[in-house]
């Protein structure tokens, strides 16, 4: 229920039963009709839903209490707050400084309601609810109280609303409209503070306790906090550090007002302007849900939108800001490389035409298809069944390795779940970075730590971690001795409940590989770590492309076939090394921006970003999930898999599919997983990866699998923004 | 008596300033106009008798004459004599020749603020080719704005 | 294009007399089969074949308020836009371009689906994510977590 409403039924009289009489002679609905005449009045009690449908948690189901808010009975489990009650019976309380994924504050007042035989209107955040208590939100008391609470708040609010970039979203502008007094009695001066410059994404002005707490209690990083009291408090970072953290924007979201909102998109446009579009991020494996808004043709902001399997509603930093890189260096028309090095823009028709020609002058095994770290499934479908028609095997996705593991789906995604860590309560990370990897399921990790005490430890070179982490070693040896139980981790891993091993994917790419994946296995087999009830190996992939492409088998058919091939395809595929390429090999890049892969090209397509069409990706923990189109594309592009449909028309091997739905058809029969959307399907069974290797462990020390946090793809390495924030976190 | 008044003010002025150069004054002043343009002429003929009220930057004179028709009462003479319209009355004095206030121009002129307001321009419509205004986009705009919201890859680098 | 809706109208004429003897029971204008209504109301005939996506908005991030979420909306896949080389505006050629956003909003699911339906769009619903609610407490912020380690 929404505020007006809520406060609109405060004026609204009520429905008395002489009133259903007189009305019911010319209501026309049977359902009416056929009531009984309401002789006894009875209370108007709308059905009742919990909040935006949410779903309530019972950690025990013994303990479930009934309280009655405005008469209506619910049922919650004990330790609820009043506040929690209220939503649960559908009733939406005024807040400031709650927030549902934050632990409570309780300063900003604003929640105060009425509970019967309670002498002062009670703040609903902070206060439990007690069996049978009886609650009232809607009554004079609790009215004033909020008006009187309002007016304080006021008190020190500048008066900039139309220049506000909070204005049309705002917590207090609603409020206000609702609860708000239509004069003020504050006679004295307002309050005003300077701007501080907290980094390239955020800016601040006044106060508000929750954010504060938010960002210490989400980002672990104690870079802000309150300066002075009273009236004469304010936000600050301490010697104005600035924020330096991969969360940091999920502060402009916790903020009610407009106290600190972002700085790429202050003063770019109004938040009625835009259109809202839900589909998922793909500038890392975890596949957070955002919602891109856009005005006409451009991408304006990235905002989360809930899922709580997956990214609860944060997002991380490199997600929200990368937008701009969207709108620089974008090859908008197809391109060839004419003799003087030069490329000359030309047809669609010209350049397919020059490709297939190509195509059919080399030998089938050197031709090789290169799927880049953001394609969609179609496109990689495509990619493979148009290589395969010509006769090659050779296809494969980058940042997969050269002899990747396709065939046991539990060998390369978290078998846990990103949901499923919060019950984990030892994790070992190995050969891994989960804050620049995967800025979410750090967050999820953090948590655990925070909320259960879990215990954390890490093999790999040493790194900072937002929250108490061991460190084991830096190499596979180490691994060697846990797994041969010399280790005194060992003790710490077969005493856990539930213990959680996260290997990197950034090992994927090192020659041992596969002692490494068996040295792994012993631990999991000597820890337990692997039951009918609890699955914790997990692989944390780098990729939104990676799960997808093994999914569907590309994998190369010899690791060599780099260096004979004569007819190389990039799709969006730049963090390929091309040294060894032969000189003559003909390379087509196809892809969405100029980055590294189109200095070495012969032909260059222009695709589509994600942010432009509709494609499958599968997150690191098996989710499937859907990219919608938010934006035109720019130029001349296309869907990435429509070209290679083209492509493969010209070149006399058409492929079956010219829709959508006709190469998901085609997905189905190889990987019918990537049909199911928004259902995480987890591995079927668990076996030995692999026969005992025979290759021994090297004594090389895992390497950071990400230098660079904010610039991992093509998307972001164009993007303004996060060259700045790179360049502080080079200068710190 | 005002005719004898009018024509005894013009001898006078022939008697000081010789009688060519009291020619040129008849032909800046437009009277050789008001042979082809009856509406100067009219004005002539009106301003006879009438009160000067004042003169704005562009030389436009401000005319009042209570005695006439009211509504008829204020009028304006053009500096420009030949190709003159409403657009070239400046804003302050547009107030007192439409009746809107009784403040001349010359008073609201001390109101004018300083920092924001900008000169008046007459309206230049079918004066030719270079007065016409075109849109930002358009090519006939020498500062031509390119609307595309996205920034291309150029290829520069060469192999 | 003509002729099949000049029989479709005829077959709406001749469910409506079909129906006639029903008309104290249900209204028989209210019967609607798949496509019919897109079929006469003039819309042309491309679409009428269109893909839409069924969803239900999250929660603005920005806002705590609920009083939006849980409608249903169409999103009409709808990206034929330019930038206007003259005045620099969002031009579109896409009729349904502003429709699904600001014009579409149903009670249910369901509700979007009959009407999709109705129109002949060929649609896919996408789930709903609801928050999961886990009781907390004020206490717990001073609750002793055991050793820190």
């Amino acid at each position: 229920m929404g505020l007006g409403l809520l406060a609109s039924r405060l004026i609204r009289p009520q429905k008395t039963a002489a009133r259903n009489l007189l009305l019911r002679s010319i209501v026309t609905k049977p359902e009416l009709q056929s009531a009984e005449p309401a002789t006894t009045p009875q209370p108007d009690l709308p059905p009742r839903t919990p909040l935006a449908g949410a779903r309530v948690h019972f950690p025990n189901p013994d303990d479930a209490i009934e309280v009655f808010v405005d008469g209506y009975p619910v049922k919650i489990p004990k330790g609820m707050t009043v506040l929690q009650a209220c939503e649960v019976a559908g009733v939406d309380i005024p807040r400031f400084c709650y927030h549902s994924r934050l632990s409570i504050a309780g300063n900003c007042r604003m929640c105060l309601v009425e509970v019967e035989k309670s002498p002062k209107p009670v703040a609903s955040c902070a206060m439990p609810a007690l069996p049978g208590m009886k609650i009232k939100t809607d009554t004079p008391v609790a009215k004033k109280a909020r008006e009187g609470v309002m007016e304080f708040l006021l008190m020190n609010h500048p008066l900039d609303c139309p220049i506000c970039d909070q204005g049309g979203e705002c917590d207090l502008q609603d409020q206000s409209m609702a609860f708000g007094s239509d004069r003020g009695r504050f006679t004295e001066v307002k309050r005003s503070v300077v701007d501080k410059n907290l980094g390239p994404l955020c800016c601040d002005m006044i106060k508000l306790g929750r954010v504060l707490w938010g960002i210490v209690k989400l980002l672990g990083v104690q870079d802000l906090g309150m300066l002075g009291r009273g009236s004469g408090e304010e936000i600050g970072t301490y010697v104005e550090k600035l924020m330096t953290s991969e969360l940091s924007g999920n502060v402009i979201d916790i903020c009610p007002v407009g106290a600190l909102t972002s700085k790429p998109f202050a003063f770019k446009a109004r938040n009625w302007e835009l259109k809202g579009t839900e589909t998922i991020d793909v500038t890392d494996a975890v596949g957070s849900n955002i919602r891109i808004d856009s005005r006409g043709p451009e991408v304006m902001r990235i905002t989360p939108r809930l899922n709580e399997d997956i990214n609860e509603e944060w997002i991380s930093d490199k997600t929200r800001f990368c937008y701009d890189g969207l709108k620089r260096q974008r090859l908008n028309d197809p391109m060839i490389r004419g003799a003087d090095g030069r490329f000359k823009a030309v047809s669609w028709h010209d350049v397919l035409a020059v490709v297939a020609e190509i195509a059919h002058q080399v030998k089938p095994e050197e031709m090789v298809g290169i799927a880049g770290k953001l394609s969609d499934a179609e496109s990689m479908m495509a990619l493979k069944d148009f290589l395969n028609k010509m006769g090659s095997n050779n296809v494969w996705c980058e940042g997969n390795g050269p002899s990747p593991n396709a065939d046991l789906r539990s060998g390369y995604i978290m078998n846990t779940g990103i949901n499923g860590l919060e019950n984990a309560d030892v994790f070992l990370l190995v050969g891994t970075q989960p804050r620049v990897e995967a800025a979410m399921v750090n967050a999820r990790i953090r948590k655990t730590v925070r909320g259960s005490n879990a215990k954390v430890a890490y093999v790999g070179p040493p790194t900072e971690f937002n929250y108490d982490c061991e460190h084991l070693g830096t190499g596979p040896e180490t691994l060697t001795e846990i797994a041969e139980g010399r280790h005194s981790f060992c003790s710490t891993l077969s005493n856990a409940k539930n213990p959680a091993i996260i290997v990197g994917a950034g090992l994927f790419e090192r020659s041992d590989k596969d002692a490494i994946f068996s040295a792994v296995e012993a631990i999991a087999k000597n820890g337990n770590v692997v039951r009918p009830d609890w699955n914790g190996f997990n692989v944390l992939l780098l990729n939104a492309a990676q799960a997808a492409a093994l999914d569907l088998g590309l994998v190369p058919e010899s690791s060599q076939s780099i260096e004979s091939a004569k007819f190389v395809y990039l799709m969006g595929a730049d963090d390929v090394d091309l040294e060894k390429l032969p000189n003559d090999a003909f390379v087509v890049y196809q892809g969405h921006h100029g980055d590294r892969g189109v200095y070495r090209a012969n032909v260059v397509l222009p695709a589509s970003a994600f942010s432009e069409k509709e494609g499958t990706y599968e997150n690191t923990e098996g989710c499937t999930q859907q990219t919608l189109p938010a934006v035109p594309t720019v130029g001349d592009a296309r869907d990435d898999w429509k070209i290679i449909r083209a492509l493969s028309e010209v070149a006399g091997v058409k492929l079956p599919y010219d829709t959508v739905g006709a190469i998901r058809s085609r997905i189905k029969t190889v990987a019918p997983n990537l049909l199911s959307v928004e259902e995480r399907e987890p591995a079927t069974f668990w076996a030995s990866l692999k026969p005992d290797a025979t290759q021994k462990t090297s004594s090389t020390p895992f390497k950071a699998a990400i230098e660079n946090f904010y610039m991992t793809d093509s998307i972001t390495r164009a993007s303004k923004i996060m060259a700045q924030c790179s360049a502080l976190l080079l200068k710190k | 008596m005002s005719i004898t008044w009018n024509l005894l003010g013009a001898w006078k002025s022939i008697r000081e300033k010789g009688f060519g150069a009291f020619l040129r004054e008849l032909k800046d002043e437009g009277y050789l106009n008001c042979l082809a343009d009856g509406n100067l002429l009219q004005t002539k003929i009106h301003n006879i008798g009438a009160k000067l009220i004042g003169v704005d930057k562009f030389g436009n004179k401000y005319y009042q004459n209570l005695e006439t028709i009211h509504g008829r009462h204020r009028w304006v003479e053009y500096a420009e004599k030949s190709r003159y319209n409403a657009s070239q009355v400046p804003p302050e004095w547009h107030g007192w020749l439409h009746f809107i206030t009784d403040h001349t121009g010359d008073e609201l002129l001390m109101l004018k603020p300083k920092r924001y307001s900008i000169e008046h321009k007459e309206n230049l419509s079918g004066e030719g080719e270079e007065f016409i205004y075109h849109s930002k986009g358009h090519s006939l705009n020498p500062g031509q704005k390119d609307w595309t919201r996205y920034q291309s890859w150029q290829p520069t680098k060469t192999k | 294009m003509a002729s099949s809706r000049v029989l479709s109208l005829t077959r709406a004429h001749r469910l409506a007399l079909l129906s006639s003897r029903r008309w104290l029971s249900s209204h028989p204008l209210a019967e609607v089969n798949p496509c019919e209504v897109g079929m006469i109301s003039g819309i042309p005939e491309q679409h009428l074949r269109r893909r839409v996506i069924i969803y239900s908005p999250a929660r603005t991030a920005t806002q705590q308020g609920s009083g939006k979420v849980g409608r249903w909306k169409i999103n009409f896949l709808s990206t034929q836009k330019w930038e206007n080389p003259l005045m620099g505006w969002t031009s579109t050629g896409d009729p349904y371009a502003n429709v699904g956003e600001a014009g579409l909003d149903f009670e249910s699911e369901e509700a979007a689906k009959a009407f999709a339906e109705k129109h002949g769009w060929e649609y896919e619903v996408k789930k709903r994510h609801t928050p999961l609610l886990k009781p907390k407490s004020y206490a717990g912020n001073f609750k002793w977590k055991g050793p820190a380690n």
